[in-house]
């Protein structure tokens, strides 16, 4: 009886060993050699983290991933993450060393922690070795938020650009002009008010969609447009500057004007809220980023308008500038980078996500690309978006210019959070422009 | 004797040992170096830079961590005064209901089980300034003078925030306190109702002397919820407008993961954690004076 308890527990214990050794071991088939269907990257797994979503981009990307896999072998451990929480996962990732091989992320001051850790893998060393991507396919304004300390650490992923829209069914409802200098947007506003209508559907949410607005009136000024230029230089950050308390004075004028929804943060907070709020018809004039295009409906399109963005009358500078940048990049681990096995994998992966995806969603209307090799291939009469093909037409008519974005060119993360807390404030009109400037100002204090 | 001795350590050893080990590692080891943490600067990626006291002097003029702070111990007062009641009530109501006893208690628990993310987006709709029932009730009910932005006001929006939790946990302390009811020896009820006590005297001087021990289990488990209370405040507003429906949890987070300060967001942890000890032994004072 005895013997056979031990011959038992024997067993058990082998079979448990086994199947822990088993289970430790990786899935994948490290002898280097390639597999019998002779595909390149078979045996070689890459995590990948998008920032993808329910968008209809999104989709086409795990579509075309999963073709990519197939075709080239490649095993990709896919670990998707949905809009700002990103920020948190590459965060701690990070902490515990385990930075996923690529991954979606945001340039500036977003990815500088990083950068300054040297966590970043050369991207110059990608670019000598891609076959579609070259570094001459980006200008320099897109390369700009791409590079710390002379370095390109992260690549450009794609553009964005603003828009101001106005409901014209609205507008010719009350008998109104679309308004082309600030005074006219404050008339406007004050009979949509009257009328029970919200004249704008910018809200404010975690900075979401308010600092894009609040950075257009800033760049009113060419002093404005330097003094965005001046903060990603930590030694020359501040808001205590003109174009900035202007701004700042500017937005308190427009909540107390109403010209905002009352419930700045719960029916317009955030993007996606703040579209439908147009789209229902509870807001007469829509700003909103390109990557929102794709949620209006048909209808809402149909009685819509593009405009310039209101002048104010102080301004020094013509009207044709908007907000609109390399929005976000593509990022690779150093660590990823450094492992030969992994690179040329990498390199296939990078390629086929800034030229075929890219080109894919370029095409359906999703993106503005940023590779100037690749706008030529796009067909803009023929985007699936029709917004995008009538922005990226009328951006091209007017002769629009990008201007720089006071959220990409803080200094860190923390200055950047409390940026965006204050500008909830502002909106809901708890604080005051000039009491914003100075939580602002506190921020830079507290955390150079 | 020595082989007797040797054998009664190894049940001790195999089965308290490696759930020592775990705790140890989980919960002291980890408690420890949040402290440690807390006394640095530190974003998680770069090597942590000894700071000292800093953050615990910075909070004392941290007008951001006043207004925080404020909401967590306003959130574990008004708690205290709602749910403690309620779940008391509530769970005598129940003890005392023959009909349709099962269906009012999954009524009364269903709240609980459900996702808390879910709460806070059907609560964040039915505040919802525009197309919200609760203004248009209020428009309705001919009361638009108090309509508000319910969401984007900050004199309002802590309070909204609390419903949401409210709602959702009541139903936990209705159940706990039902279940203290239920041992409760009939012989007891039986006796106050022979000598002519009413139901309200029976529930007072019977029913809520002798929940006296679970009425402290549910403050203790009402406080430490309140100082680290986050979903319902995330999910609704942010914690915002700036940090006006902030609570101690959310605060911790944006500090820690938004902001990548880890240094900073390990202070505050330590802080949630001693205002839990301080409040939890508090109560536990008050119960026992009593007693």
């Amino acid at each position: 009886m005895k013997m056979r308890k031990r011959i038992l527990s024997v067993l058990l214990t082998t079979a448990m060993l086994g199947t822990c050794v088993m289970g430790c071991s990786s899935g994948s088939d490290d002898s280097g050699e390639k597999s019998e269907s002779g595909k390149r990257f078979e045996g070689v797994t890459l995590r990948f983290a998008p920032n993808w979503g329910t968008d209809p981009d999104h989709e086409i990307g795990r579509k075309m991933l999963k073709e990519f896999c197939d075709e080239t072998g490649l095993n990709i451990e896919l670990e998707e993450i949905a809009g700002d929480e990103m920020k948190n996962k590459i965060s701690v990732d990070a902490a515990a060393d385990n930075l996923p091989d690529v991954w979606q992320y945001w340039p500036g001051c977003v990815c500088k922690d990083l950068a300054d850790a040297g966590l970043l893998a050369d991207c110059s060393e990608y670019l000598e070795k891609s076959e579609v991507i070259a570094k001459d396919h980006f200008s320099d304004t897109v390369l700009a938020p791409c590079t710390f300390d002379g370095e390109l650490l992260v690549l450009p992923r794609m553009g964005a650009s603003g828009v101001l829209m106005i409901n014209t069914e609205i507008f010719k409802k009350y008998e109104l002009e679309a308004p082309k200098t600030w005074d006219d947007l404050m008339e406007v506003s004050k009979v949509l008010r009257e009328n029970g209508v919200t004249p704008l559907n910018v809200g404010s949410k975690l900075g979401n969609p308010s600092h894009f607005f609040y950075n257009e009136l800033v760049c009113q000024f060419e002093e404005g447009v330097q003094d965005v230029n001046n903060l990603l230089d930590s030694s020359k950050t501040t808001f205590k500057t003109d174009a900035m308390e202007y701004a700042a004075n500017k937005i308190e004028e427009m909540v107390k004007a109403g010209c905002f929804a009352d419930d700045v943060l719960g029916s317009t907070g955030d993007w996606a809220p703040s579209c439908a709020y147009y789209d229902e018809g509870y807001a007469a004039m829509c700003y909103t980023f390109s990557w929102q295009f794709a949620s209006f409906s048909d209808e809402t399109l149909e009685k819509s308008e593009i405009i310039k963005i209101p002048q104010i009358a102080e301004t020094d500078r013509a009207d044709n500038h908007m907000q609109g940048t390399t929005n976000d990049c593509w990022c690779i681990s150093k660590k990823a980078w450094e492992d030969t096995e992994k690179q040329e994998a990498i390199t296939a992966l990078v390629d086929f996500l800034m030229w075929d995806y890219t080109k894919e969603t370029a095409q359906g209307g999703y993106i503005i690309t940023v590779d100037s090799e690749l706008d030529k291939l796009i067909d803009y009469e023929a985007l699936d978006s029709k917004l995008m093909s009538d922005v990226l037409q009328w951006r091209t008519d007017n002769n629009i210019e990008a201007d720089p974005m006071i959220w990409q060119s803080l200094p860190n993360l923390a200055i950047q959070t409390d940026y965006c807390n204050a500008l909830d404030e502002l909106w809901a009109g708890t604080i005051t422009g000039a009491e914003f400037i100075e939580k602002c100002e506190t921020s830079v204090k507290d955390n150079l | 004797m020595r082989v007797a001795k040797k054998k009664r350590w190894i049940p001790f050893v195999v089965f308290v040992v490696p759930a020592l080990l775990v705790y140890t590692y989980f919960i002291i080891y980890s408690i420890g170096n949040t402290g440690y943490y807390s006394l640095t600067q530190w974003n998680a990626i770069s090597e942590p830079k000894y700071v000292g006291m800093k953050y615990y002097m910075d909070f004392l003029k941290d007008k951001d961590f006043h207004m925080v702070l404020r909401n967590s111990l306003l959130n574990v007062v008004i708690s205290l005064i709602v749910q403690v009641p309620a779940g008391l009530i509530g769970g005598y109501l129940l003890y005392r209901t023959r009909r349709f006893y099962k269906l009012y208690r999954f009524l009364i628990f269903i709240p609980v089980v459900l996702s808390a993310s879910a709460v806070a987006l059907l609560f964040t709709l039915i505040f919802h300034a525009e197309f919200g029932p609760v203004n248009a009730l209020l428009d309705w009910a001919g009361l638009s003078h108090l309509t508000h932005s319910w969401l984007s006001d900050v004199k309002v929006v802590f309070y909204v925030v609390m419903i949401p939790m409210t709602y959702q946990y009541i139903g936990l302390y209705v159940i706990i306190q039902l279940s203290g009811m239920q041992s409760i020896s009939e012989d007891v009820i039986e006796s106050a109702t022979i000598d002519g006590a009413s139901s309200f005297r029976i529930f007072w001087n019977v029913v809520v002397p002798m929940q006296k021990g679970v009425t402290m289990m549910c403050s203790v488990l009402i406080i430490s919820g309140c100082f680290k209370a986050f979903e319902h405040s995330y999910i609704m507003t942010w914690g915002g407008p700036g940090y006006s429906s902030s609570f101690l949890g959310v605060y911790m987070y944006m500090e820690t993961f938004v902001k990548g300060n880890y240094g900073k967001g390990s202070a505050i942890a330590m802080i949630i954690l001693v205002g839990t000890l301080a409040c939890t032994m508090a109560v536990q004072r008050i119960f026992r004076e009593e007693e």
